[in-house]
């Protein structure tokens, strides 16, 4: 069968190296194990059914990580979100051991925590961000601005480099 | 240092290896939809942006294998009706590719603003400096003669700007500099992408996406009088701006217009770009065979003075980065191909090079084509008629069996490559497979001698000597941690470099300047580097943030550090002491700061963003006022 995955790649492969990727984004948005795993598992039955294509594995992780963030959007904004606890009260018990920089990262808005974890953590630049969300430069820029000034507030004394 | 302890954070998060097997057994069944099978090219077009934006990580390992790249011959014979079947043939195979839309990736290709705008250096800017009285610095070209439009421009009394659909008028007024007018554009979602200037005329560069219509276009205004200037020409062409230069009296206006998949054969205004509307004529169409996407790159010359459109040449096959000399204007696009032998598949990135002859009549003389990709203009250069290119090579093996590929073999890597291509942009000379495991991170040529940056860990400069076109020689490469985004010859026998500091480890910890002596080629060193108090700079991305004067004995930049303040930085250099800074000056609590630009004229220092124009004595550097827009 023709393989849709770059550089030879099966599902199996992929999923191993991307499985962790797709994972962190989607417990930084949605703040706790299980439904980051129901994302994780339904963004990669999403990747083993389309009918894709991959260039390589940068236009790959790029869709993963645009996937990711549709997928928990839809649990996010879906009944039961609505009616539970904010968030950021949910992830101060966190099931993995997190330090105080991810609790305060964790208590920012959803925007602004995406825009945090794929600059600070996956080292995409504003403009592949605004790429990957669909947003504008602007909007990424000031999303990652307003964060930092929080995040400054929240870990007084702590230093935030770029 | 957050950066660090939140990735230390996340590595602590990771799912259970129970839900990893279950979602892997999964996983294992067979997809409900199998995939349709298709070409490969056509996947990597509607990707490649992509590609370009974010660059190709493969693991290092030794690779044992090299391929020639694939030819894309240049068709110059076309009708609207090759022009059609080629395209119409693209989006059959599209259409197949797109299966992706409902998974929230249809970007790719359906948003005009999406898929261009990536690759390191589209926009442009830049001043010829006409003067108007005593003298004045122009925009940071690349080339000398050939004008880049930028958002600030001066003519050596007044300066040209834009503020919220305004252009402002200042007059410098020898260091006390006053608004003269402001005048509104009244051009509704279009947004100012550049200026120039030339004598009596200012050109202002627009651009609009819109779902509707995505245009470039042109406003000459006569601006004998500063404060009632007077538009005399709106030429207005298809596609996204993309680039425009200016040489002599002549705009060369760059736009990138991708064609929709709703084409109709019998009308070719909905597959053939528009240009001061006109449909463009079938002969000032050429066609790249089996090209990656089905954009055009559209560039038309129009002449200052009179406002008319000279000449317009239409290339279908997509456009990334751009570079113009005086004579000739050339572009690039990427993408990647492979290749089988014994069992194995290969995959590389190649480039293809197009080269127009400008002039009252713009035409398309050759494509070319070398392994790797440009990082941004300044990977390439003219001299002597021939084409240098700096590029980074991506490649990667998997082994095949029975007509499967059934893994990867472990033979991925970078590399780097500098290609000398003769006037019809056939391969002369090169030296491959330097860097290993590194990419390019800048590159300057100066005449016979090339300088270009890799990096991974620390930052070998290295010194290429092209006096002989077809052998061009390694002359030295200096190791030091860290790496330059932005090179500068700065006088004699020197070479200055913006970029970022590292650690050996090749962690970046900040910004840094740098001056290498050049003086003797086969010794390049580093003679003196300082770090600057800030992490981030527009002048990483753009040269046209940066001005670099030797004469003057100005750096002046703007950057942010971590606590988000941004400052403007000026440094002198000096041979005894290195750097020394001329001046701090705190701006702004913005962070991400963009726009400022530099200047000086006769005396005075000015630094023009959005908001003003502040004004230093260009001897002291003390600030002598603010002025606010």
């Amino acid at each position: 069968m023709h393989n849709k995955f770059p550089n030879a790649l099966t599902i199996e492969d992929v999923f191993d190296r991307y499985c962790n990727t797709v994972y962190r984004l989607a417990y930084a948005r949605v703040g706790n194990k299980y439904d980051a795993e129901d994302v994780l598992q339904t963004v990669f039955l999403k990747l083993h059914k389309a009918n894709a294509n991959f260039s390589d594995t940068e236009h790959l992780k790029a869709w993963l990580l645009r996937v990711t963030i549709n997928c928990s959007k839809n649990l996010l904004t879906s009944g039961f979100f609505k009616f539970t606890e904010p968030l950021s009260d949910a992830i101060t018990a966190p099931e993995h051991e997190v330090s105080d920089v991810y609790l305060a990262v964790a208590k920012l808005p959803l925007k602004y925590r995406t825009a945090v974890h794929l600059h600070y953590f996956e080292g995409y630049s504003v403009k592949e961000i605004a790429q990957i969300t669909k947003s504008n430069e602007a909007t990424v820029k000031t999303r990652l601005k307003r964060a930092r000034q929080q995040l400054e507030l929240a870990l007084k004394g702590d230093e935030i480099y770029v | 240092m957050f950066k660090d302890e939140y990735i230390k954070a996340n590595e602590n998060i990771n799912p259970d290896e129970s839900t990893k097997r279950y979602i892997k057994a999964k996983l294992s069944e067979p997809a409900e939809k199998p995939a349709i099978r298709f070409n490969y090219n056509a996947v990597i077009a509607a990707a490649l942006s992509l590609v370009l934006a974010l660059g190709v990580i493969f693991i290092a390992k030794k690779p044992s294998f090299d391929i020639a790249p694939q030819n894309l011959r240049l068709n110059q014979k076309v009708t609207y009706q090759t022009v059609y079947n080629t395209i119409n043939n693209y989006w059959k195979q599209y259409d197949e590719y797109f299966m992706l839309r409902e998974e929230g990736f249809s970007n790719i290709k359906g948003d005009p603003g999406f898929a261009v705008d990536n690759s390191a250096d589209m926009d442009d800017g830049a001043t010829t400096g006409t003067a108007n009285t005593g003298e004045a610095s122009t925009t940071n070209n690349q080339v000398q003669g050939v004008d880049e439009a930028d958002v600030v421009k001066n003519d050596g009394k007044y300066i040209y700007s834009v503020k919220n659909g305004n252009i402002i008028i200042t007059d410098s007024n020898d260091g006390d500099p006053k608004v003269v007018n402001k005048h509104f554009l009244d051009q509704n979602d279009k947004q100012v992408k550049g200026l120039f200037v030339n004598g009596n005329r200012l050109a202002v560069i627009l651009s609009r996406y819109s779902a509707y219509e995505t245009t470039a276009s042109l406003l000459i205004f006569d601006i004998t009088d500063k404060e009632n200037i007077i538009e005399i020409a709106n030429k207005q062409q298809d596609g996204w701006y993309n680039n425009a230069r200016m040489v002599g009296g002549t705009v060369y206006l760059l736009s990138s217009y991708g064609v929709r998949n709703d084409i109709d054969k019998s009308n070719p205004e909905t597959f053939i770009p528009c240009v001061d509307g006109c449909t463009v004529r079938e002969d000032n169409i050429s066609l790249i065979e089996d090209f990656s996407s089905p954009d055009y790159l559209v560039v038309s010359s129009i002449n200052i003075q009179s406002g008319e459109v000279n000449d317009t040449a239409a290339v279908l096959g997509g456009a990334q980065n751009v570079y113009c000399s005086t004579e000739n204007l050339y572009y690039t696009f990427s993408k990647q191909n492979s290749v089988e032998n014994a069992g194995e598949v290969t995959y590389q990135t190649e480039t293809t090079i197009v080269k127009l002859k400008l002039g009252e009549k713009i035409e398309t003389v050759a494509t070319g084509n070398v392994k790797g990709y440009p990082l941004n203009q300044f990977s390439m250069d003219e001299y002597g008629g021939n084409l240098r290119i700096v590029t980074t090579v991506d490649m990667a093996t998997y082994t095949k069996r029975n007509g499967e590929i059934i893994s990867y073999s472990g033979n991925a890597a970078t590399k780097n490559a500098l290609y000398v291509l003769d006037n019809q942009l056939k391969p002369i000379g090169a030296i491959e497979d330097l860097a290993e495991n590194e990419r390019v991170y800048s590159v300057r040529f100066d005449g016979t001698v090339g300088y270009f940056v890799t990096f991974r860990q620390t930052d070998p400069l290295f010194t290429v000597d092209l006096k002989d076109p077809a052998n061009p020689k390694i002359l030295s490469e200096l190791k030091i941690p860290g790496f330059s985004e932005y090179l500068h010859p700065y006088g004699e026998g020197r070479l200055f470099g913006f970029g970022k500091s590292a650690t050996e480890q090749g962690s970046v910890t900040g910004l840094k300047v740098s001056m290498f002596d050049v003086s003797d080629p086969t010794d390049v060193t580093e003679l003196h580097l300082s770090s600057v108090p800030a992490d981030w700079s527009e002048a990483s991305e753009d040269h046209k943030a940066i001005m670099v004067d030797a004469e003057k004995n100005i750096i002046a930049f703007v950057a942010t550090d971590k606590y988000a303040k941004t400052r403007l930085f000026v440094y002198g250099y000096s041979e005894g002491n290195g750097f020394f800074k001329r001046t701090e000056t705190f701006i702004s609590e913005d962070d991400f700061y963009f726009g400022a630009r530099f200047m000086w004229i006769n005396n005075h220092f000015y630094m023009v963003t959005e908001d003003g124009v502040m004004t230093f004595s260009l001897d002291t550097f003390e600030k002598l006022s603010y002025l606010q827009f």
